[in-house]
């Protein structure tokens, strides 16, 4: 039971991946001036980022895994 | 103090020569600087608190800088049972933290840590380093990444590296200080590609090598009928995959889902959904509500007993993260830029105050609350 999770877990994520490739593959240009709703603070706030890592510290220190911002960290006191 | 303050005398120069340097390149056009405070708790009675200064500088010649300080205080209770009873002598013997004297177990616990951190970024190329603090533990980490955009900045491929060395120099029972350290070593490819005038994905990989001490070296575990200390492999790599699907959907609101799956030379392995809807209620309130369910495998050596039985291959770990559990985090995010009110005010009239609330549980029964408040103004 335990294995068939990490066996779908596994398949998943490389089927997402596989997905997103083909999608990337056949992706149209997005011109400038069509980015206005991307360029949104709804859409890409750099606070975001921030308050992703500082939810991801405390997570490492409560879950047996890590990652996923693509950054990493070190020590952490509240271990 | 052994090596703190050499440490961070250290970043401080190494950060104020950066930003020297940034200065001296070319004229500062923007600054942003933000404040913020973490307050977690959970049924446990621990609680920490976390403040956070983040300053961030860009140039008129392409390069920014930025410099983050962090300081944690962290309170672990005192265990609340009579000396001497079966209660109070589970509790010191699981207790992740020093208990040089029986007398400690019955007071509380608190932890300092400091970090500083900085970095600077010059057309796609980052470097940075960090450093972290605690009286018994020091942590340091370089790091180096480069991301470039291709056709029409619609893809954007980012690489990065880092590497961290951490001298961890636990209290033993004996009054004496131990030595060990723990390595890192990390690398991510991340890309971004812009799918729709609405719709962006953005996936990537992250891949950790960890070599050396593991394991708590204050938390002990009960193994066939005596009481040894926790023991994990001194070796694990780490991978990660994560995708995350961001869609505006109109009507001021916007839709994020990812998707994460990790698995380790552990056997653990887990996988994370989360889903969050931002909605801009007028033009100075936002609001964004979220939910993240994560669940995870045990560890080969994890066992939920070991009183029963042996140690696994000469390993044996307290360490619920290890174990097999599911866990939800459900929360809500508010901010608020006070355009009118501070609409004289020329020099704050990017002002961002924000305060966010979330709880999280999990199957072991365990459940916290996070609470997190900020004040952040560009200049």
């Amino acid at each position: 039971m335990k294995r068939t999770l990490k066996q779908l877990g596994k398949t998943a994520a490389w089927a997402v991946l596989l997905s997103a490739g083909c999608l990337l593959a056949g992706c149209a240009t997005v011109r400038p001036y069509e980015k206005e709703h991307l360029a949104d603070a709804l859409m890409t706030n750099p606070r975001e980022v921030q308050v992703s890592m500082h939810e991801m510290k405390w997570l490492e220190a409560r879950e047996g895994s890590t990652g996923g911002v693509g950054g990493a960290g070190g020590g952490c006191a509240c271990k | 103090m052994r090596i703190t303050l050499a440490g961070i005398m250290r970043t401080v120069t190494l950060g104020c020569a950066c930003l020297y340097a940034t200065s001296g390149l070319a004229a500062v056009r923007d600054n942003t600087a933000t404040y913020s405070l973490n307050m977690f708790s959970d049924v446990d009675g621990v609680a920490v608190f976390t403040h956070y200064i983040d300053y961030g500088l860009v140039t008129t010649g392409e390069l920014t800088a930025g410099f983050q300080w962090v300081h944690d205080k962290v309170i672990i209770p005192a265990i609340d049972a009579a000396p001497g009873s079966p209660d109070a002598v589970d509790a010191i013997t699981s207790a992740s933290r020093p208990i040089i004297d029986n007398q400690d177990a019955y007071e509380d616990f608190v932890k300092i840590r400091n970090s500083l951190q900085g970095s600077v970024s010059y057309k796609g190329a980052n470097a940075g380093y960090y450093i972290s603090t605690e009286n018994d533990y020091l942590a340091q980490m370089v790091s180096a990444s480069y991301n470039r955009a291709f056709r029409d900045e619609n893809f954007n491929l980012s690489g990065g590296l880092s590497y961290s060395w951490d001298d961890i120099m636990p209290f033993e029972s004996d009054g004496t200080i131990g030595s060990a350290y723990r390595n890192t070593l990390h690398g991510n490819l991340v890309a971004t590609q812009v799918l729709t005038p609405t719709s962006v994905l953005r996936m990537g990989v992250e891949y950790n090598k960890v070599t050396g001490q593991q394991h708590d070296p204050y938390r002990s575990v009960y193994v066939d009928g005596s009481v040894k200390p926790e023991l994990h492999p001194d070796w694990r790599v780490r991978r990660n995959t994560f995708v995350r699907v961001s869609k505006y959907l109109g009507n001021e609101s916007s839709l994020k889902a990812d998707f994460r799956y990790y698995d380790d030379d552990w056997q653990i392995s887990s996988t994370t959904y989360g889903l969050k809807l931002n909605q801009r209620v007028s033009r100075e309130v936002t609001f964004s509500y979220r939910y993240r369910y994560y669940n995870q495998i045990p560890a080969w050596f994890f066992r939920d007993d070991y009183s029963m039985t042996t140690s696994v291959d000469g390993y044996q770990t307290g360490d619920y993260r290890l174990g097999s559990y599911g866990a939800h985090l459900f929360g809500g995010h508010l901010v608020w830029h006070p355009h009118k009110i501070l609409s004289g005010l020329d020099f704050l009239r990017h002002t961002e105050l924000s305060i966010s609330y979330e709880r999280y549980f999990n199957s072991n029964n365990f459940t916290a609350t996070i609470i997190e408040t900020s004040i952040g103004v560009s200049f």
